[in-house]
């Protein structure tokens, strides 16, 4: 693969032009990575708001109808709902795991089955997070 | 759906198998099409309620898994005590639960069985794509 950098001054908005032949399995995560630098989501803490980038969210979560987001240590309120994110948030390694939560499926490290047909989600901040029956396939598909 | 369809799928192969088996045995009478006509609206019946079930939670809030568990067995219990009694193939006595049992118990907990290696499975292929991007690293 040929990595291609031009560098200007000129340039007013920093542009990423991919050109390939057939889409592979590691090309579509590669987009997947770059839209997810692409995108910040407005995380609110102790009244101070700040600019999270997508790579550092964990996962989001909704709790009576607000919606909070999780860093590897750190919980902010987010602005959005969670229909929004979803939304906002296809396409790239993040996914709807509950009615309640989207997980960023890069932040897992290991998947384990429940007695009820759930799995269970180890993350890499040795958190917990269960994914619902009812999103099993849309879950399994981000790790085709 | 597909699930719900596996489900039923499952569920009436188990039921024919446990009547088969225990007609080998004498413990039940000849099984007839007229019988095994009602087993199947049975199944369907439960395979309902049961997408029903998933219907709410997925919409309206997961339950725990003991409240789960204990709805669609009343499900089971409900639909083959009604639908049993009406069709005549049992008598709408408290007796009957005590006949059904027998039956509804190894076919739920199978089905439920059968629920968990699915999702076995699924851990198992994330799993093992999480140990290859791991090593791609």
């Amino acid at each position: 693969m040929k990595l291609l950098i031009e560098q200007s001054l000129d340039c007013k908005e920093t542009e990423i032009k991919i050109t390939c032949n057939l889409m592979d399995e590691r090309l579509s995560r590669l987009i997947e990575q770059i839209r997810l630098f692409s995108f910040s989501v407005t995380g609110t803490k102790d009244g101070v708001a700040s600019m999270i980038p997508l790579e550092q969210i964990f996962y989001f979560d909704s709790v009576e109808n607000k919606t909070y987001l999780y860093v590897e240590k750190d919980v902010y309120q987010c602005d959005k709902k969670l229909y929004e994110l979803e939304q906002l948030l296809k396409e790239t390694t993040f996914v709807r795991i509950s009615k309640s939560c989207i997980l960023n499926a890069e932040k897992v490290i290991e998947v384990k089955a429940q007695l009820n047909g759930r799995l269970e989600v180890k993350l890499l901040n040795l958190e917990k997070v269960l994914v619902s029956k009812h999103y099993i396939r849309e879950f399994k598909e981000k790790f085709k | 759906m597909k699930d719900s369809i596996t489900s039923i799928s499952v569920s009436f192969t188990g039921t024919i198998l446990v009547f088969s088996i225990c007609e080998q045995l004498n413990i039940v009478p000849p099984i007839t099409s007229g019988f095994v006509l009602i087993l199947f609206l049975m199944t369907v019946t439960i395979g309902v309620c049961n997408e029903l079930l998933n219907l709410y939670e997925k919409k309206i809030r997961e339950l725990p898994i003991l409240l789960d568990f204990t709805i669609r067995l009343l499900c089971c219990y409900v639909s083959v005590f009604f639908l049993g009694s009406l069709l005549g193939m049992m008598p709408f006595q408290w007796i009957s639960i005590w006949y059904i049992t027998p039956v509804i118990l190894p076919v739920f907990t199978t089905t439920y069985f059968i629920m968990l290696s699915t999702a076995k499975r699924s851990a198992d292929s994330i799993n093992k794509k999480l140990e290859r991007q791991k090593n791609q690293k």
